[in-house]
């Protein structure tokens, strides 16, 4: 999923909301769309330790233990509280990683020197305002992180939920206690069925009963 | 584990076992075993497919033990295909029984005078040598399937399928699961096609009768063993990670990294990798086979449990999990998003006996040079299925993709030493380029893959956040990847012990406490250097110089995306990997 430019200029336009309540069980079917990445609210100009910590509301424990990969931009950082966001970020999260990849992968690495070519490196300052970040999440952190992201609340492009609710409509449909579009209860499967604007982002909210 | 067996295929009057004391080779296991043999025993100018060659077949060190995750296979010989020494090692029973029948090794020599199959069957009570010619041309599934109705299921089966029987250098060798299937499979170098040339099919074992085999210190044993077990749960890789998605965990990450070989080497990222990934084929096979159908082990013993079973929509069997390097190698490296689809090509090269990683990767070779477009599942399953007919142009991919590169005139043949890269672009992560380039193995991801280096303290310290020292490091995870090859224990150990030192003791101790030993750090390393030393004096003496310990041109002009870097790391610096 390329990150949007013009989306600050669509900001203006009301987004569309859909909140559902949904039964435990379909909770896993939620992680798919953090392997593609969904779209949450990010102090630009700030470190990426600051984003997770005080922005998503991550236990710091958790963010330096549990959370051993992170990219910016495809690049692997090794220093969280010193790799600053820029626009137009894409961040990506994992657990520990097997192989020799994901040992070399993680951030501080005894074996980052063997990945230095895609290292990330410090950037130009950036000043601070208030934007968007596309964070992908993988491995253990979906189950243990994404439930409580979706409570919060996420972005996804209009044709992303789209592909997501036809791809999981059985189970949607099964597991899904109530579901409203914009203030008005729908059904899912007829949310399957609506056209979304493909470059429109909607806030999706997830409560877990 | 103190005595050999060694079958001489070409014996007057028909194939002759012997047995012989362990010798020379007592206290090694695994790849020290397979390679101290081949590097003493065959001459490196022999031609790998003819009678001088030697498969060797070693359990490790601790296989047949109550220790966890102990249960790989080792198996050696002059490979088809790189022309150099080859280890391959898989997972599933045979190790286990093969060592609790009290075997250091198996060692095939000779060369039957005609084209008669053999099938070896091995007990408590002895060896028999039979021919069967009613196996030829079996798939593994099915030689499997057969052999059960005449031993029973409580075997292990050690065999070749089509492949090997053609001699083909992709050929693997089988291994059968718990569930006595052929799905683990020794895979790199042709060593399938060694197996065929001395005219085996199959090997049965059956280790009805035999006892674990017994610790020198049986209550020290256990302690360090119970230590060693719990290292391995509570590690988020080893305990959590690996079993809830197995190694396809992997495809993500290496994908965002822009380190993901797709469309045969030409990007850095795929863009339906979400489709193909660790966590979405764990929740599918979950979905179809059941929750827990994401975690299983291949053999007794495996506390790890990174396997799984894939079924197809209708909930028939169709595979075990495949791999990430297979899911890559099928996958992205052919533009394919289907798991369906992978699956079945998974199904295809183990049933058919050839090595996935050899076989997706040619595949990809294949439609670069026009034979179907990538992102074609169909056409890439039709390829497969010509290698298992053994049809002309099988013949040619089933040989790999340095062969098919060259026939079908494709300049990007992603091979060192002849043999495939696996699932890691060497242009993003420079330092595996280095391992691909000078293994003794060619290109090959587990020959450095023991990330214990710094644990092992081999070759001293290097700052982790500085581009220097790519080299020394690549030799200290080849030191410790031989040394923990020896052991028998899976390489996905690596993790707990790279992490936690008590659990590298913990290692360390189950060793010396079994065979009532004083192993230090020292030794293991010493031991790690010692099988590279034996492969290197193999190489040399094959032929090989400097300049086989290279990658392919392209990787040093091509400019991989999303970074757009190429690889450049100076000859130089290459070779000076195993300066020590």
């Amino acid at each position: 999923m390329a990150f949007d430019k013009k989306q600050d200029q669509r900001n203006s336009i009301p987004e569309p909301k859909l909140l559902l309540l949904v039964r435990p069980e379909l909770a896993p079917v939620f992680y798919d769309l953090f392997q593609a990445g969904v779209f949450v609210h990010a102090k630009i100009g700030a470190t990426i330790q600051a984003f997770l910590c005080d922005g998503l509301g991550l236990d710091p424990q958790y963010v330096k233990e549990r959370i051993q990969t992170v990219f910016l931009n495809g690049k692997a950082v090794d220093g969280p509280t010193s790799a600053v966001i820029p626009d137009h970020a894409v961040i990506a999260l994992s657990a520990a990683m097997p192989g020799l990849l994901g040992a070399t992968l993680r951030k501080g690495s005894f074996y980052a020197a063997m990945r230095s070519e895609i290292s990330h490196a410090g950037q130009a300052a950036v000043s601070p305002h208030e934007g968007k970040v596309l964070l992908k999440l993988f491995n253990l952190l979906p189950g243990e992180i994404g439930a409580f992201l979706l409570s919060k609340g996420v972005w996804i492009k209009g044709d992303t939920l789209k592909k997501f609710l036809e791809k999981h409509l059985p189970r949607l449909a099964k597991g899904c206690i109530r579901a409203e579009m914009d203030g008005k209860t729908s059904a899912v499967e007829s949310l399957a069925q609506q056209e979304w604007p493909a470059d429109q982002e909607v806030l999706l909210k997830v409560d877990i009963k | 584990m103190d005595r050999m067996l060694r079958i001489d295929m070409g014996a007057e009057g028909g194939p002759k076992a012997t047995l012989t004391e362990v010798g020379e080779y007592a206290g090694l296991g695994g790849r020290a075993l397979t390679s101290a043999l081949v590097s003493k025993e065959v001459p490196p100018l022999c031609h790998p497919l003819g009678a001088s060659n030697k498969l060797v077949i070693a359990p490790g060190l601790l296989s047949g033990t109550a220790a966890a995750v102990s249960g790989r296979l080792s198996v050696g010989c002059k490979s088809p295909l790189t022309g150099g020494i080859k280890e391959a090692n898989a997972g599933g029973q045979p190790s286990q029984m093969l060592a609790r029948l009290g075997y250091a090794a198996i060692v095939l020599e000779g060369k039957p005078k005609d084209e008669t199959l053999y099938k070896i069957f091995i007990n408590k009570d002895g060896v028999k040598i039979a021919e069967d010619n009613s196996l030829k041309m079996l798939g593994n599934y099915d030689l499997v399937d057969k052999l059960k109705g005449e031993y029973g299921d409580k075997i292990g089966v050690i065999s070749i399928g089509p492949a090997g029987e053609m001699k083909m250098s992709a050929a693997s060798i089988a291994c059968t699961d718990m569930e006595v299937r052929p799905t683990r499979h020794a895979g790199r170098g042709g060593v399938g096609a060694v197996m065929g040339a001395k005219g085996v099919k199959a090997i049965i074992l059956d280790d009805t009768g035999t006892k674990m085999r017994s610790p020198k210190d049986p209550d020290a044993f256990k302690e360090a063993n119970k230590r060693w077990v719990e290292g391995l749960r509570k590690h988020p890789v080893t305990g959590q990670g690996l079993p809830a998605y197995g190694t396809n965990v992997l495809t993500n990450v290496i994908n965002e990294a822009g380190g993901y070989p797709t469309h045969n080497f030409m990007w850095g990222r795929f863009e339906g990798c979400a489709k193909i990934s660790g966590e979405t084929q764990a929740e599918l096979e979950n979905q179809r086979g059941g929750e827990g159908s994401a975690t299983h082990g291949c053999h007794r013993g495996c506390i790890i449990r990174c396997s799984g079973t894939f079924h197809d929509k209708d909930g028939h069997y169709v595979t075990k999990q495949p791999e990430y390097e297979t899911v890559w190698a099928h996958g992205g490296n052919c533009g394919i998003d289907d798991l369906d689809a992978i699956a079945m090509l998974d199904r295809l090269d183990d049933d058919f006996g050839v090595d996935t990683i050899e076989m997706g990767a040619t595949i990809g070779v294949a439609m670069e040079g026009g034979l179907a477009k990538f992102g074609d599942a169909r056409a890439a399953i039709n390829l497969v299925k010509e290698v298992g007919k053994g049809t002309p142009l099988g013949r040619i991919l089933g040989n790999g993709a340095a062969v098919t590169g060259k026939v079908f005139g494709v300049e990007r043949v992603p091979v060192v030493k002849g043999q495939s890269m696996p699932a890691y672009d060497p242009r993003s992560v420079q330092g595996i380029g280095v391992t691909y380039a000078t293994s003794p193995m060619g290109a090959d991801h587990t020959a450095g893959y023991a990330v214990a280096t710094n644990i092992l303290g081999v070759g001293g310290k290097v700052d982790p956040l500085k581009p220097e020292g790519q080299a020394e490091l690549s030799r200290n995870l080849q030191i410790a990847t031989a040394a923990i090859d020896s052991t028998g224990m899976c390489l996905f150990i690596a993790f707990a012990i790279m992490d936690q030192p008590e659990t590298f003791q913990a290692l360390i101790d189950t060793i010396n406490t079994f065979y009532g030993l004083k192993l230090s750090a020292d030794d293991v390393t010493a031991l790690g250097k010692s099988v590279l030393k034996n492969e290197r004096d193999f190489n040399a003496r094959a032929g090989f110089t400097a300049a086989q310990d290279r990658l392919p041109e392209f990787f040093k002009k091509e400019s991989l995306p999303p970074h757009n870097i190429v690889f450049n790391v100076t000859d130089k610096d290459l070779d000076t990997v195993f300066n020590w």
